[in-house]
């Protein structure tokens, strides 16, 4: 047996799942709002309305006892969830009640776009305040920058292994879930959590609109008319455990992560190859990954963001790869919640995963007019035995991150 | 911590090392530049097209080291510009770009947040679209062609190590055949006024499995987190274990206790040959550094070097290299 052989008989398992998006606390509540095609978008007013024009946006409703930073916040609700739904517990010695602890290995990929950003801004601004009276400057808070909200959920839910923060752009979710399952695949983990968090600030509100890709009306994916995004925010933790290590414990086994590829378009900062290349290269990866071809594909949770390039671009990439009768159904979800950026791409991980399970897809929202002949799902839920979906995600700077998500 | 061995070994092919401080004092068989205080910042100068022209001194600095990385690797014509004309040997979808940063472009994110504050100010898209992290990975990628696996590390001081195990897992489980991967750190003047903390550099190198002979190997990587004291305990079990007899600290706080305590600790294994390196406070760049340093003694020095690195927060990223 070669060391490859070795490698590739470490399977990796999905045994928790948790979210925070503007639907709610839980993933039942964003699940329920996508099957219903129920939007949780509501129009922003104040001064970035005033300033930038009409927009929609998702806001998460946090509990008052989430504190600071909102990316962090969210965070540490869906990890608990995630662990709580594993049947894993940090475990009170006083209790008395047997629970799984965490393995002391356990670590966690976070992938985020720009949460953790806003106290470092606060920062910023300290530090100039003190420069123009010729004070000595703060230091660097640790509760600010990228890798701060993955800290703090490493504190909060007691994880004692490696804790890596990933910043793909709106891809970060799913490039966090390939980098974790990497490294459970290769020996290094038998347990990681991974995901995903954004916040909603006005740093992102408004350069979002500043490019011009915020709709002041509906988003609308794959749809003629279609004319920009909504932003969201909010946080996706999903439990990854190594397959034999999870069935030893008797941990439930929600889904397998089959593969993951990721790519750089190596085109455009912002706008994605027209063609949809590099996210075509990142599908063939992780079907590569997954030693499946297209055609054993029963469901595609598209990234879907309703501007007109992205959902041309991804369409090109579908066309391709599902050659006959315009492929299996195709969902886009963000006009739930808002595109969540950085944690997108797991909460449609987390999607996925519960269409399986359920075999429902659930539609597109404001999609009437197709623009494509791909199977895009609208009105309600089409009912479905899929066992295998692929995830798609796309960021600034061409990044692109494709998962294999399938059946237990 | 735990360490996971890569099979094959991929190698170590081209370095690019870019820091303020002149490399040629680490007597290193790699180039470096002097940058500090050079606005201009003549050094780099691409054919003009769009990119190019809202690049970054962040982008512009991944971009110096990854070029000098691929002319030593010999994978790319010497001299040749950075858009638009083809280096053969790196672009295609089966060569990808790996880069850990802390702060990425901080000093960017610094400006786009005093414009919003002043509502008379008109808004760049081009700069916000900068203030995203993987931003210099995206300019590597374009620059040279780079279609395959792409990746942007930011957790901490560990990130460049990240950077590089991530590329030369994606090489030896045969996902690419070349990646470029490092670490870049462009803090910018705004942090350099909040005390002794980081300053910028860059350190980038070409993975790949074909290589020609001689040419260092990345063996095994490990990730762990640990206090002070410990972490030394477990570099020095890991030390031990994979039988390296140079251990090299990237870590340039000096009031790191971490570091003291290797003279405390006398339990603490202590390889023959200890480093702590020193070649600027360059946070998410540190462990990508340091694997560049660590690759051009190896050439001098026959046997493994271990390479640590340290966020202050306890994570340490380990690379075996030989």
């Amino acid at each position: 047996m070669t060391p490859s052989d070795a490698r590739s008989r470490r399977r990796v398992v999905v045994t928790g799942i948790g979210a925070v998006t503007a639907a709610g606390v839980g993933v039942e509540s964003f699940w329920r709002s996508a099957l219903e095609g129920r939007s949780h978008l509501a129009p922003a007013n104040g001064s970035i309305a005033a300033r930038f024009g009409r927009l929609s946006v998702g806001r998460a409703p946090l509990p008052p006892e989430a504190e600071g930073e909102r990316a962090g916040a969210a965070a540490i609700l869906a990890a608990q969830e995630a662990i709580h739904g594993a049947g894993l517990e940090v475990r009170v010695r006083a209790s008395g009640v047997a629970t799984d602890a965490l393995p002391a290995e356990a670590g966690l990929v976070l992938g985020t776009c720009l949460g953790g950003m806003q106290p470092a801004l606060g920062w910023i601004s300290e530090v100039n305040q003190a420069d123009s009276i010729g004070e000595a400057a703060p230091p660097f808070p640790s509760e600010a920058g990228l890798a701060a909200p993955a800290r703090r959920v490493a504190r909060a839910c007691h994880l004692l292994g490696p804790i890596l923060t990933v910043s793909t752009a709106c891809s970060s979710g799913a490039a966090a879930i390939a980098e974790a399952c990497a490294w459970i695949r290769d020996g290094g983990a038998d347990l990681m959590l991974a995901g995903g968090a954004e916040s909603l600030t006005p740093f992102v509100l408004s350069g979002f609109a500043i490019l011009q890709t915020l709709t002041p009306g509906l988003m609308r994916p794959f749809d003629r008319r279609r004319d920009g995004l909504a932003l969201g925010e909010g946080a996706a933790i999903v439990v990854l455990e190594e397959r034999e290590a999870a069935r030893r414990r008797r941990a439930p086994i929600l889904a397998e992560i089959l593969g993951a590829g990721t790519t750089a378009d190596a085109h455009h900062m912002t706008a994605p190859a027209p063609e949809g290349e590099g996210l075509g290269r990142a599908i063939e990866a992780a079907l590569a990954q997954a030693r499946l071809d297209a055609s054993s594909v029963g469901f595609v949770n598209a990234h879907g963001t309703g501007t007109v390039h992205n959902d041309r671009a991804e369409a090109a990439a579908l066309r391709r790869l599902f050659r006959r009768n315009g492929g299996p159904p195709i969902d886009a979800v963000k006009p739930v919640t808002g595109h969540t950026l950085g944690a997108s791409g797991a909460l449609e991980a987390i999607l996925c995963l519960r269409a399986i399970e359920s075999g429902l897809v659930p539609p597109t929202i404001g999609c009437e007019e197709p623009e494509t002949d791909l199977d895009i799902v609208r009105g309600g839920p089409r009912r479905g035995g899929m066992t295998t979906a692929l995830s798609l995600s796309c960021g600034f700077g061409g990044h692109n991150a494709a998962l294999v998500v399938a059946a237990p | 911590m735990r360490f996971v061995r890569f099979d094959p070994a991929p190698a170590l092919a081209g370095f690019g090392l870019v820091t303020v401080r002149d490399s040629g004092s680490l007597a290193l068989g790699v180039a470096g530049e002097i940058l500090r205080e050079d606005p201009a910042f003549p050094l780099f100068s691409g054919p003009e097209d769009g990119e190019s022209r809202r690049r970054d001194r962040h982008g512009t600095l991944a971009l110096i080291a990854a070029r000098e990385a691929i002319e030593q690797a010999g994978v790319g014509p010497a001299g040749a510009g950075l858009a638009g004309e083809g280096l053969t040997g790196v672009e295609g979808e089966r060569c990808g770009v790996v880069i850990g940063t802390t702060h990425a472009s901080a000093e960017r994110n610094g400006r786009y947040a005093l414009d919003l504050a002043d509502r008379d100010a008109t808004l760049s898209p081009s700069l916000f679209v900068r203030t995203t992290s993987g931003a210099a990975a995206a300019d590597i990628a374009f620059a040279f062609k780079m279609g395959g696996p792409g990746q942007t590390f930011v957790s901490g001081w560990t990130a460049g190590a990240e950077a590089i195990a991530a590329a030369a897992r994606s090489v030896s489980g045969g996902t690419a055949d070349l990646v470029l991967a490092g670490g870049v750190e462009t803090p910018g003047p705004i942090f350099a006024r909040s005390g002794p903390f980081i300053s910028e550099g860059a350190a980038i190198a070409v993975v790949t499995v074909a290589a020609p002979a001689g040419r260092p190997r990345l063996i095994a990587y490990g990730r762990g987190r640990a206090a002070e004291v410990h972490a030394l305990h477990e570099a020095g079990e890991a030390a031990r274990s994979f039988e390296c007899d140079t251990v090299i600290v990237a870590n340039d706080l000096e009031a790191d206790p971490w570091l003291n305590a290797a003279d405390a600790d006398e339990e603490a294994f202590v390889p023959p040959r200890a480093r702590r390196l020193r070649v600027g406070e360059l946070a998410g760049a540190l462990g990508a550094v340091g694997v560049v340093v660590g690759c051009a003694m190896s050439a001098d020095v026959p046997g493994r070097s271990l390479v640590v690195a340290r966020d202050p927060s306890g994570e340490i990223a380990a690379l075996v290299i030989g």
